[in-house]
């Protein structure tokens, strides 16, 4: 069953003079106890998407299409419904929790406020929930955790407390931005694996951002590329990882050195920069850097299509209808 | 062939804990608790371990920006020995360089980069007119795969990868022997990361370089070293040559990082590690520091806290492989 469907989702930015487009004409899905992750550079609108689906984009952004969350346009209900829905329906892990937590109040106090909006408790019922909910996610004494500030806690803990945090009302959708960059490894690992256990045990729907390709082929079941706001790929973590089509899939997965890569070995980079969503004009997004392009690539933008079942690609140079294009327009 | 260009000899680096009007000392953070390393020339070394475990100040203790509280860090240059905490000669200071981790505080965002880049070559009066200087530099900005033009721009207009690229050329423009990298990719995106690891690899074998690379991504330090530190709280626990370390690690915590590697795979294992976290370094664990997280904890690892020995080529801190464990065993029977 489908939780959240985006269609042709299109988020503009108006600068003094110009208006860029931050996210290009982008749809996927996330079934319901589904993880979909979302890989991408700096630029490429991973979290730009994430904020458009709790409606938490700063003013000046546009944004067109159609969000159903439960069959519910999210774009187009009021401010007050959105309000029942955000932190309640869908919540979100941020990537710095250090930042995410306000430092001026307790973590008791955080959890509490999230319930008395969402659920109309009692104070010694939000308490006993707060509590309940941080021993889930394994913080040790919880009731004297509960009484301490965000920065008594360590790196790790934090981030546990606010996986706790995103789960307290039991929503149906959480958000994960890069919730493991910036910690250590092994830390790392302890956190993925109860965002995973807790994940199954809920049967939670969740997207996960990440730019970190061990980690996603670690969580998610579907994987989506993006690129300066495009969808490039979008597959099983089998198809996008290990049989990945497009260019910059391939790339960024043998860019990353392994514990096999040896030293002799030069490390595969893709190469040039990342372009500014200024220099971007027609045609693929991925032209300047591409090794395989061709003269078609120039000025027509390719577009996904389905490549073998469920395994969708944006290239023209697997793309069975580039010779359709008349390149000579 | 090989002689020591660094030489580590029980090397301490201990911050106070200050606290109160007056400042009393309250205790030590022992960031660095008596360490020994020999580097050879041309033999690049990678360091690996947790946060908090003093791979950024052993880095910054090479280089002198930390002066130690015991111990001694000899630097080989020329055929002379120096010691790294006195005052040194400005040429011996300025063949040991640092590549910082942020690059974006690492670079004074007032300065253009031309006025960051010429200050160490004016201080040594290297070249005879600015031009020949402005030509040195501009060829080193091409070397690394930016134009002569960015010499004039400030550093808020480069993305992350090329400052990281402008911090290697003002390493490089001293023409160092040693240059110490701390975590120099792990805030670049992944396809900047693998420019700048091959850039590193080309700008090493030029000039004759060695590196002393400090990580926590285990797979980076295995590619840009040839051995491999592991520290945990201020102390060794295992050094060997890459490969092998990978291959098999001996130490409980060098096996416990190897496991928490998360790799591009298709099936990943499920079944839970018991990982912990580590103490702080306030409190210090008596006897083996890693006791408190390690699956293989016995008696004698709260007492004592184990040297580092050889084993099997590797060296290696723990009581699983020490001599000493068998006597005590012995003596318990």
């Amino acid at each position: 069953m489908t939780l959240l469907e985006i269609k042709n989702l299109t988020i503009t930015f108006k600068t003094s003079n110009d208006s860029l487009i931050a996210v290009d004409n982008v749809s996927f899905h996330v079934d319901k106890g589904e993880t979909v992750g979302i890989v991408g550079e700096t630029g490429s609108g991973k979290t730009i998407t994430s904020l458009s689906i709790m409606r938490l984009l700063p003013s000046n952004a546009k944004v067109s299409g159609e969000i159903f969350f439960n069959g519910k346009d999210l774009l187009k209900i009021s401010e007050k419904e959105m309000d029942e829905i955000r932190g309640k329906k869908i919540s979100m892990i941020f990537q710095e929790p250090m930042t995410a937590f306000d430092p001026l109040y307790t973590i008791g106090d955080q959890f509490s406020e999230v319930l008395f909006k969402h659920e109309n408790v009692s104070k010694l019922e939000a308490k006993k929930r707060s509590i309940e909910m941080l021993k889930l996610v394994g913080i040790p004494e919880p009731e004297k955790r509960f009484y301490q500030y965000p920065h008594e806690y360590s790196g790790g803990m934090i981030q546990r407390a606010m996986i706790a945090l995103a789960l307290l009302t039991n929503p149906e959708l959480v958000i994960a931005d890069e919730p493991t960059t910036g910690l250590d490894v092994t830390i790392q690992m302890q956190v993925l694996n109860l965002i995973k256990r807790i994940q199954r045990s809920s049967n939670l729907s969740m997207i996960f951002i990440t730019h970190d390709l061990g980690v996603i082929s670690k969580m998610a079941n579907r994987i989506i590329v993006l690129y300066l706001g495009k969808i490039f790929e979008v597959g099983s973590v089998k198809d996008v990882i290990f049989s990945s089509v497009h260019p910059y899939t391939k790339g960024l997965i043998a860019s990353v050195p392994t514990l096999k890569t040896s030293k002799s070995q030069k490390l595969y980079s893709i190469p040039g920069n990342v372009p500014s969503l200024k220099e971007i004009k027609s045609g693929c997004r991925f032209y300047s850097r591409c090794p395989v392009r061709m003269d078609i690539c120039k000025d027509n933008d390719p577009k996904l299509f389905e490549y073998t079942p469920g395994h969708f690609v944006s290239c023209w140079a697997v793309d069975p209808n580039r010779n359709l294009v008349n390149t000579y327009e | 062939m090989n002689e020591n260009i660094i030489k580590i000899d029980n090397l301490k680096v201990y911050f106070p804990i200050r606290r109160g009007i007056f400042l009393q000392t309250f205790g030590y953070i022992k960031a660095i608790d008596g360490i020994n390393i020999e580097i050879n020339k041309n033999q690049d070394i990678s360091v690996v371990g947790e946060s908090g475990s003093g791979k950024t100040t052993l880095g910054k203790s090479m280089v002198g920006l930390i002066k130690p509280t015991g111990g001694k860090i000899l630097y080989n240059f020329n055929g002379k020995t120096f010691d790294m905490s006195k005052q040194l000669p400005i040429d011996v200071r300025q063949s040991i360089q640092m590549i910082f981790q942020d690059p974006f505080s690492s670079l004074n965002p007032r300065l253009k980069i031309i006025d960051t880049l010429k200050e160490p070559l004016e201080i040594r009066k290297l070249f005879r007119s600015k031009k020949e200087m402005i030509d040195y530099l501009g060829e080193l900005l091409e070397k690394v795969g930016l134009k002569r033009e960015h010499l004039y721009r400030y550093p808020h207009e480069f993305s992350g990868g090329q400052r990281q690229r402008i911090s290697i050329v003002r390493a490089i423009s001293m023409k160092p022997n040693v240059i110490v990298l701390d975590e120099p990719t792990s805030s670049l995106d992944v396809s900047v990361q693998s420019q700048v690891l091959n850039l590193l690899q080309d700008i090493k074998k030029e000039y004759n370089l060695t590196y002393v690379f400090i990580t926590h991504n285990i797979s980076v330090a295995k590619y840009m070293g040839q051995k491999i530190i592991v520290m945990y709280l201020g102390k060794i626990v295992e050094i060997n040559d890459a490969d092998k370390l990978i291959e098999k690690p001996f130490h409980p915590y060098t096996q416990l990082l190897l496991s928490t590697v998360v790799e591009i795979k298709s099936e990943h294992a499920e079944k839970e590690v018991k990982i912990g976290e580590p103490p702080s370094p306030v409190n210090i664990p008596s006897g083996c520091r890693f006791r408190t997280r390690c699956p293989f904890a016995m008696e004698i690892c709260a007492k004592k806290d184990p040297p580092l020995s050889d084993h099997e080529g590797s060296l290696v801190a723990c009581h699983l492989y020490s001599n000493q464990k068998k006597e005590i065993s012995v003596n318990n029977s």
